[in-house]
């Protein structure tokens, strides 16, 4: 026993020299760094308090303009994702498109083009599409207009300033972000144009203002607007709609939208005739981003939507990703603002492919891919089945989530619609309760009741005709008692 | 004992036809206070019923979050404030209650909710949410019951006109709120005192 504690405390050189050598061994074999995520993973429970869950997305790497094999990127502002994974970056200060492949190696730019013979370029170019047949959208931002590129890059035609007589004549036009449906439509966001995105038909005339947010009105400014003499009206600011900071289209040909400085109902998703029909859990009015009521409003700059309908909202404020299912339950939350790898100074644009989140940060001038964890991925597979109605089908992987995660919400309410859709109504009530979803319970209740009723239906019909003569008999003790009160 | 577990009785009678049931609570009855204590114990107990054996489609509050001491309190409290508060008001205006009328009277109005709450709990465990109007009906009613039957306790033992009880009631309210406004100021300025003493305190222990 002594000799053994002598023996720990004054190791011989031997064992240094082993525990040196497995150190050694270890570092070298460790060529995959993993560093702690150096953000909170969290979700959010029935009462609206965040609680801590494991990640479903990582840092995976940051590729910088320089290991793209482009050079520099300066002040980037937009990030695109071909189908076919093509990236494509909107180089905003070096005035250039940077087309990269799957791979993150640099392809071509598109910086100088001869338009027509004339040698023409971009200048400060915001946006940028890549359509499914191939042609390339560039929101050139400082000359006022829209260029279109062909699949090889090749100059195609440009759509300048669109004219109507609703758009004042001396209104500076800056198209910012850009989109384009399969019918070949062109949605542009574009600076000062507070009527809503602007639409271009196919040919790129103008065609109307789409999706236009109505104009707040107080009641309480009206009121005093009241007492106004003309010059203050004047001088006054106008009742001004919100502004509209990024647009997207997804597989059907919706356009999601994104706008900011607003608390609610910040996410849009509009049809053709322009209306918002977004889908949200109701859980906390319409608003997206963090539930608890935060002093500063959330500053939602980008989206991407998923092939199965799930979108990715960046929150260039808090630096976080949210990620919302179809039904616009709350995913995952990732990212934040910080210097370490998967952390960001001012993140203005994300992009998926794949499983894989791309996060473009204009101040630094990096890409962030995050790829998913095991968690994600039993979140997502137990989502596209449950999105896809499989409610049976989802009830395993959803179990997988819970076992990982007994705080995902979700998850409650899936396997609860799981034994609702197998009929095992008291199962299904638990869960419920446990997800705090009061509408699927009381339905998982009502068939309880009935399926209990059925089973029991005699001894209920002889129970009532018994508290029948009960009562009869009480009502009749009761009043001999008021009686003899009385007396 | 026995006179006080009459009286607790004659609350089924106040409830139905209260002009006479107030009348004979102030003038004839004994024992009310401790008869009145037994009915505000019960109303407490109802209230946490509610919280605890509610049906999970009706609950609107969260157990893991909700104290229980303090709803059964908060009725007491509110009571409380309301009795001292009308009686404040009424002695300036010729009203002919004490204090402990006032207390007794506005316990006895509470009766309708303790009735009420118990088949609304055990509806709960029937209703689906859909069918949730049944439940809010018999809320309503009782909660009507009970304004009513203040009402009418004020005006019997108070000895006024309806118009005078309404009015009478109306400032009541503003005198609680006023006397919360107060009580926060002086809470805040207790709470000034005692941190200035601390520092005095602290200061010469650290200079010593």
């Amino acid at each position: 026993m002594k000799a053994n504690t002598k023996t720990f405390l004054k190791p011989n050189k031997k064992i240094i020299l082993s525990w040196m050598i497995v150190l050694f061994i270890f570092i070298l074999s460790n060529q995959i760094s993993y560093a702690a995520i150096p953000y909170y993973n969290y979700s959010y429970d029935f009462t609206g308090n965040p609680v801590p869950g494991p990640a479903g997305y990582i840092p995976e790497r940051v590729v910088k303009g320089q290991d793209m094999g482009c050079g520099a990127l300066k002040n980037p502002m937009d990030l695109f994702v071909a189908h076919d994974g093509r990236i494509f970056i909107a180089d905003t200060g070096n005035n250039r498109i940077v087309i990269l492949n799957k791979y993150f190696k640099f392809i071509r730019e598109i910086s100088v083009f001869s338009n027509n013979g004339k040698e023409d370029s971009l200048k400060s170019p915001q946006g940028v599409y890549c359509t499914e047949s191939g042609d390339v959208y560039v929101a050139d931002t400082d000359n006022a207009r829209v260029v279109v590129f062909d699949e090889y890059y090749n100059f195609k035609r440009i759509i300048g300033k669109p004219e109507a007589e609703v758009i004042p004549k001396n209104i500076v036009y800056r198209p910012q972000k850009i989109a384009v449906d399969r019918m070949g439509k062109i949605y542009v966001v574009a600076e000062n144009m507070l009527e809503g995105i602007v639409e271009f038909s196919a040919g790129g005339e103008f065609n109307r203002f789409f999706g236009a947010t109505p104009a707040t009105n107080n009641p309480i400014e009206r009121f005093w607007r009241m007492f106004y003499t003309r010059e203050q009206k004047k001088k006054a600011v106008l009742f001004l709609p919100t502004e509209y900071t990024n647009l997207t289209i997804d597989e059907y040909g919706f356009v999601y939208a994104t706008i900011k400085n607003k608390r609610f109902d910040q996410i849009k998703r509009l049809n053709s005739a322009g209306k918002n029909i977004i889908r949200h859990d109701g859980f906390f009015a319409d608003a997206f981003g963090e539930r608890v009521s935060n002093r500063v409003s959330p500053q939602f700059v980008d989206i991407s939507v998923s092939s199965n309908g799930n979108y990715y909202i960046l929150d260039n404020f808090s630096g976080r990703i949210y990620e919302y299912n179809a039904s616009g339950d709350m995913l995952f939350i990732f990212g934040g603002i910080g210097d370490q790898v998967g952390l960001f100074i001012n993140p203005i644009a994300v992009e998926q492919w794949k499983d894989k989140i791309f996060v473009l940060d204009e101040s630094r001038g990096e890409i962030t891919i995050f790829s998913t964890t095991d968690f994600g991925k039993y979140v997502s597979e137990a989502n596209n089945l449950y999105m896809d109605g499989k409610y049976i089908d989802a009830l395993e992987p959803w179990q997988k989530v819970l076992r990982m995660n007994a705080n995902y919400r979700l998850a409650y309410i899936g396997i609860g619609n799981a034994y609702y859709k197998l009929e095992n109504y008291k199962e299904a009530m638990k869960y419920f309760e446990l997800a705090g979803y009061r509408r699927g319970y009381s339905k998982a209740f009502k068939e309880y009741r009935t399926e209990v009723l059925r089973d029991n239906f005699s001894w209920f019909v002889s129970a009532i005709i018994l508290l029948i003569i009960g009562f009869k008999l009480l009502f009749k003790a009761f009043k001999k008692f008021a009686v003899s009160l009385n007396n | 004992m026995q006179e006080t577990l009459q009286t607790f009785k004659y609350g089924f009678h106040v409830i139905f036809h209260p002009f006479d049931g107030f009348w004979e609570l102030k003038h004839h009855k004994k024992n009310t206070s401790s008869a009145a204590l037994i009915w505000l114990f019960l109303v407490s107990l109802v209230t946490i019923a509610r919280i605890q054996f509610s049906s999970f489609v009706f609950g609107t509050t969260v157990k893991e979050e909700t104290n229980i001491l303090l709803n059964a309190l908060i009725n007491v409290v509110i009571v409380g404030a309301w009795t001292v508060m009308n009686w404040a008001l009424s002695t300036l205006a010729d009203g002919k209650a004490t204090m402990k009328q006032i207390w007794v009277a506005t316990i006895y109005a509470q009766i309708p909710i303790v009735l009420l709450q118990i088949p609304i709990i055990l509806l709960t465990h029937v209703l689906t949410a859909e069918e949730g109007v049944f439940i809010m009906l018999l809320y309503n009613i009782a909660q009507l019951w009970f304004y009513a039957l203040v009402l009418i306790g004020n005006i019997t033992i108070q000895d006024y006109t309806m118009t005078k009880t309404v009015i009478m009631a109306l400032l009541t309210f503003a005198g609680i709120i006023a006397a919360v406004f107060l009580l926060s100021v002086l809470m805040s300025v207790l709470m000034q005192l005692y941190r200035f003493f601390a520092t005095i305190y602290a200061e010469i222990m650290f200079s010593f």
